[in-house]
């Protein structure tokens, strides 16, 4: 209803929904078995009503040309987090919405295409904002743990304020969060809190199911909180706690899995991969977004070998690669 | 206190099977026994509705149930009740009926709900009082304006000596379903001669969502009618956004209510016009709206209550 007024969360085609059915459904099926009684239901609504009032008055609307979004203040000098899909281009200038209705500008800081996080600043000396905290420990919020989001989804509106959904974390994944909080346009950028208060995540895509809200972590916030909070790109690329290839990648337009940058002397590089072309297999498993890829290089001990189904200009082709240890100093 | 509820991937689902009657919360049991099925002819649920009074009066939402001859009504046994139409009312987008048959229903027992706050829990039955769904408040309690009305035709603003060309129907339209194709002429809405593009938007526009309005056109040189029925524009754009999933689509009306509360109960179209309680089991209000993929309206009990007990005394002072 508000698609062209509104940054949505990047939805998919419904033909990749059906690709990766198997991979949504699987992930959520542990969670059935899981009985909580009343009491744990009055203690989570408790816990959310009592950090509400709070967290609620560091959201912020963000509006511009282009639509409408959402974001979070994490500093009393004004640092906020929102989606790379919201600001774009570091140094774009912002038009912010406080929760009391207040109009402030906003310059893009720094963003990391690959995983959607970005960061801007409230201009001016003002050193009170009111504000949250990025939860600094994310390994709690593992699947079935209770959170809840905020969001102007829609664009801002005075007389229905911010709106709340309070769910369940699905799957935590290297960059991501899955939640069954419900998002639509407009919420991008917007928080995701655990229980105490705390952002776990920002509101990023949303797929068709109504489970299926995906959230930027706040782990590649803290990652990379100064080059963020200094307007640098950053690079996230495709590697984890074993095997590294040296791709960054991101989901296309299209729904593809497109390669944005080869680090140089990367497996990747020697094996002959080439910006722009897309990924469509990881030893044929379909991959069609960053954080499957990223999943399917990081569980993978460096030393094995993968095969990759690429389309380049010349048509579709099979590489093979051996993964390395990521480097100490990233390229 | 162990209740027995499940937690499913889409936010709460406390599913009926699998309890028995002893381990249901109160709130839940209270919920499925108030809950009716309203059918089309042939057995597609089309909407829900609540049973407010133990001598069967019930409600369910005017504008998916257009006509009462056409649906059915389905008791919790799977049996069916005769109903007869008290009062359609098009400002609360309320039907009141009274079903000569009640079996296995219990009344709800509608409370304030003032004292309702952000972030309290909330329940609903889904699917005609299937399994029950939880969610919270999760907006300001608020008037919603109106959003218009439209029947989903795009018009090709060409000139034409009578009537306006379509250019395009929009997929699972009003328009579309009454069989209207691109390059039809619309010659006439409700008898009211068509001569520009503005001419159809006035005529539409002024009708109620569920409305409907006969058509005049012209097609490949012969002239023919047919009825459409008229939903709110915000339901039509619905189809028309790419991004913003309704996960099962939005109600033809969700606008022009000068009371709802917003929650994030998980229903759809169908499920307006059952029950929402809180977790104590007391119904503060009436599922009204669907409006898009994180939005439900629910009548709250002053805003409908007062006036639905007067239609049901005088009612039953006629008898």
């Amino acid at each position: 209803m508000f698609g062209a007024h509104s940054w949505s969360p990047s939805a998919s085609h419904s033909a990749l929904w059906v690709v990766l059915s198997a991979f949504w459904v699987s992930s959520a099926n542990g969670l059935e078995s899981q009985t909580p009684d009343l009491g744990e239901l009055l203690k989570v609504q408790a816990q959310v009503q009592s950090q509400l009032s709070h967290v609620s008055r560091a959201l912020v609307s963000v509006e511009s040309d282009d639509g409408a979004a959402s974001g979070v203040i994490v500093s009393p000098d004004g640092l906020v987090m929102t989606a790379e899909h919201v600001t774009n281009q570091p140094g774009r200038k912002l038009k912010l919405r406080l929760a009391d209705g207040r109009q402030v500008t906003a310059k893009a800081l720094g963003l990391d295409r690959t995983t959607d996080a970005a960061m801007m600043r409230i201009e001016g000396d003002k050193k009170n904002w009111p504000h949250v905290e990025p939860c600094r420990d994310l390994r709690e919020a593992r699947a079935g743990t209770w959170c809840f989001a905020l969001g102007h989804p829609g664009g801002y509106d005075a007389k229905r304020g911010a709106v709340l959904r309070v769910g369940k974390v699905i799957k935590q994944m290297a960059n991501g969060l899955q939640t069954d909080c419900i998002l639509m346009g407009g919420d991008s950028g917007g928080p995701l809190f655990n229980l105490e208060g705390e952002v776990i995540g920002i509101h990023s895509q949303i797929w068709a199911g109504r489970d299926q809200n995906v959230h930027v972590s706040v782990a590649p916030f803290l990652r990379a909180w100064d080059a963020l909070s200094k307007s640098s790109v950053v690079r996230s690329w495709g590697s984890g706690v074993g095997g590294w290839v040296g791709l960054m990648t991101r989901r296309s337009k299209q729904g593809e899995l497109e390669i944005l940058e080869v680090a140089p002397d990367s497996p990747a590089e020697k094996a002959g991969i080439k910006k722009g072309e897309i990924i469509l297999t990881v030893d044929e498993e379909k991959v069609s977004d960053q954080p499957q890829f990223s999943e399917a290089i990081s569980s993978r001990p460096s030393g094995s070998v993968v095969a990759l189904q690429v389309r380049g200009k010349s048509g579709e082709r099979r590489v093979t690669l051996k993964l390395s240890t990521r480097p100490e100093v990233e390229p | 206190m162990k209740c027995g509820l499940i937690v499913s991937i889409v936010s709460i689902v406390l599913l009926l099977a699998g309890f028995t009657q002893a381990d249901q919360p109160p709130a839940v049991t209270a919920a499925l026994q108030s809950t009716l099925r309203v059918e089309k002819k042939d057995g597609t649920l089309c909407s829900s509705a609540l049973l407010v009074s133990e001598d069967g009066y019930t409600l369910t939402k005017a504008s998916e149930v257009r006509k009462t001859e056409d649906h059915r009504f389905v008791l919790p046994d799977g049996s069916l009740t005769p109903v007869r139409e008290v009062e359609r009312d098009s400002q609360l987008d309320l039907l009141l009926l009274r079903c000569e048959k009640t079996t296995g229903l219990k009344a709800a027992h509608l409370e304030e709900s003032k004292s309702l706050s952000m972030g309290q829990w909330l329940l609903s039955p889904r699917d005609g009082g299937r399994e029950i769904r939880a969610g919270v408040v999760s907006a300001k309690r608020r008037s919603i304006p109106s959003a218009g009305s439209a029947i989903g035709i795009q018009m090709d603003l060409g000139k034409l000596d009578k009537g306006v060309r379509i250019k395009a129907i929009i997929p699972d339209s009003p328009a579309e379903a009454a069989g209207l194709q691109p390059n039809d002429v619309v010659l006439s809405i409700a008898g009211e001669p068509i001569d520009k593009n503005q001419g159809v938007r006035d005529l539409i526009g002024r009708r109620s969502p569920g409305d409907e309005v006969e058509i005049l056109y012209r097609r490949e040189g012969r002239e023919s009618k047919c009825l459409v029925r008229v939903a709110s524009r915000a339901h039509i754009e619905s189809y028309l956004s790419d991004d913003d999933y309704a996960n099962g689509g939005v109600s033809l009306r969700a606008d022009r209510f000068h009371d709802v509360l917003q929650h994030d109960v998980p229903l759809g179209p169908a499920d307006m016009g059952s029950v929402l309680m809180n977790l104590q089991g007391q119904a503060i209000g009436i599922n009204i709206a669907r409006a898009d993929r994180v939005t439900t309206f629910a009548l709250p009990t002053e805003a409908f209550w007062p006036q639905v007990k007067k239609w049901i005394e005088k009612d039953r002072a006629a008898r």
